[in-house]
């Protein structure tokens, strides 16, 4: 398997699609930053704090990976390049891993290049971070490589399921935006502006375990768990996808 | 005689529309062999059963003397190098690095072969221009050349010369040669050119609805293809006399048609038919075609 992931990174670093979106990740935070130095300091004469630009990445990351992964892996169908593989004798499992792999690290490329955009932002814009400490900063982007791991090869598997077939294209981003939304709603139910939630139960008990475990949740402003649990969710997520994908995919036919 | 490729009752259903039905054919060892059927006779579905793309719904198949009912297809599958549709290129890379990246994929020790592939495709001078940037005929070329690399000794082309200008057909189709006669290098072309294929093949295979009509070398076929004189007779049987006994190869048609295949001395014949008192109707000039040929085979007249 290694010669196949080893020729699908090389591909990926090689990848247009990829670059495109590193860029983005790049400058995305310090234009959004700067448009909020902008609003605060020139309208309310106050300073940023570096805690104010963390959250890019947070809003769109899930969209983000998963469009990152399906021009990647949407490509390699269209391309033919998947097909010429298994022409070649390439095991389908080894195939579909080496791609699962390929997600993951378009997926931690992605979380890197936008902490990089937040960081630079930070020091640029504002007068320094107030509450985080140099450890929190980087568990939180440790988790944010996590969850875009577990994301990309989730989006991966659904690709390489889909692949070949219009519904390809669908649904990464659907599940990426829906999910998006859901995890909006449970922060709203267990992190409510006002007061303390009004959950209970079992209600209280899926929506926790959601938040805790469930990679797509993950991208928010601030850590809400230890790390462990992102671990453990994110690996929960991971082999869920490497599983599910290579039973399906070893009966896939290729049009 | 050793074969590369071998079927037997292959079958291939999708639902109820069965693609491949019973198909028999063999692949002789170092030969080009053309594929040739109207559109949706079943010749890429075959194609993709060879491949490993898709699994038969009955019958077997043996690649290299290997089964595909065991595991070791696969295997066998690195001794194959293949077209289907349309080149498997990665468009955001050099032809040189679509080359490496093929090496890596087969595993290959090292890249020495790259500049010779090349070299071979005429791709030598693109460069740093990205496949992206290829017109079609590149792209094809640039196929073939990922189709070549690890010295395969299966090499199938689905549709090779699709979208080329006549130079680029002429050029494949020399590639084509060269390689079979250099490197003995066994091929399968699928192709809708019938003439095109008739100057490649050293054997056929004519798929209609699934299965194989008929296979024949290149020999075979032309010799039922050959020009001949068809001559209408009185009498068929006096026609035969005459031809038996100045040595000239015939063909009887029915009672009153015949196919005479030598240059024929108009004079000699009618004086022979007059003294045989068998009137000779009218005699032209027939040039059976492949496209004819399959024609006849297929009994339609939709697109080959």
């Amino acid at each position: 398997m290694l010669r196949i992931l080893y020729s699908d990174l090389h591909k990926i670093i090689n990848s247009r699609g990829l670059k495109f979106s590193l860029w983005f990740c790049l400058i995305y935070p310090v234009v959004q930053a700067l448009v909020l130095y902008l609003v605060v300091h020139t309208y309310m004469g106050d300073e940023l704090a570096g805690e104010d630009t963390l959250f890019s990445y947070a809003s769109i990351g899930a969209l983000l990976v998963s469009a990152a992964v399906l021009y990647l892996t949407v490509s390699d169908f269209s391309d033919g390049t998947i097909k010429n593989k298994v022409i070649n004798g390439a095991k389908r499992s080894d195939i579909f891993c080496s791609a699962v792999c390929g997600g993951m690290f378009a997926g931690v490329l992605t979380s890197v290049f936008c902490a990089a955009g937040e960081l630079l932002a930070g020091f640029i814009f504002t007068k320094g971070y107030e509450i985080l400490t140099k450890a929190d900063i980087a568990k939180y982007f440790l988790a944010l490589a996590l969850a875009s791991a577990a994301v990309g090869a989730f989006a991966t598997m659904l690709v390489m399921i889909f692949g070949g077939s219009f519904f390809a294209y669908i649904p990464g981003l659907v599940i990426a935006f829906f999910f998006r939304v859901i995890s909006m709603r449970v922060a709203d139910k267990l992190y409510p502006e006002n007061g303390v939630t009004t959950l209970t139960g079992t209600r209280l008990k899926v929506y926790t375990l959601y938040d805790r475990y469930f990679p797509y949740a993950h991208f928010t402003n601030y850590l809400r768990w230890d790390l462990l649990s992102y671990v453990i969710g994110a690996a929960i997520l991971i082999a869920i996808s490497f599983i599910l994908g290579v039973i399906i995919f070893n009966r896939k036919e290729f049009k | 005689m050793e074969y590369v490729f071998n079927a037997d009752n292959l079958s291939k259903s999708y639902g109820k529309f069965k693609a491949l039905d019973g198909l028999n054919m063999s692949v002789e060892k170092g030969s080009i062999y053309g594929f040739v059927g109207k559109n949706g006779a079943g010749k890429t579905t075959l194609i993709r059963l060879l491949c490993g793309l898709q699994r038969p719904t009955g019958g077997s198949f043996e690649l290299f003397g290997t089964s595909n009912e065991g595991n070791s297809l696969s295997l066998e599958r690195r001794r194959l190098g293949a077209v289907v549709e349309s080149p498997a290129v990665y468009k955001d890379m050099t032809a040189r690095d679509n080359l490496i990246q093929q090496h890596l994929i087969l595993g290959l020790p090292d890249f020495k072969e790259v500049d010779e592939l090349l070299n071979i495709v005429g791709l030598a001078d693109t460069g740093r221009k990205k496949v992206r940037n290829f017109s079609l005929g590149m792209k094809q070329r640039l196929g073939i050349a990922i189709a070549l690399c690890g010295h395969p000794d299966l090499v199938i082309l689905d549709e090779p010369t699709n979208g080329l200008d006549p130079q680029g057909i002429i050029e494949i189709r020399e590639l084509i040669l060269k390689l079979n006669r250099e490197r003995g290098i066994t091929f399968i072309i699928s192709s809708h050119i019938l003439d095109e294929l008739s100057r490649l093949a050293t054997h056929y295979g004519f798929i209609d609805k699934g299965h194989i009509v008929r296979e024949m070398s290149a020999e075979e076929l032309r010799k039922e293809c050959r020009k001949a004189v068809r001559m209408t007779v009185s009498d068929t049987g006096i026609l035969a006399k005459i031809m038996e006994e100045k040595n000239i190869e015939y063909k009887i048609i029915d009672d009153t048609h015949a196919d005479v295949y030598t240059e024929l001395n108009f004079s000699d014949i009618a004086a022979a038919f007059a003294s045989a008192n068998c009137n000779i109707i009218t005699m032209e000039e027939h040039d059976e075609s492949l496209e004819a040929f399959y024609l006849s085979l297929v009994g339609g007249g939709e697109h080959a």
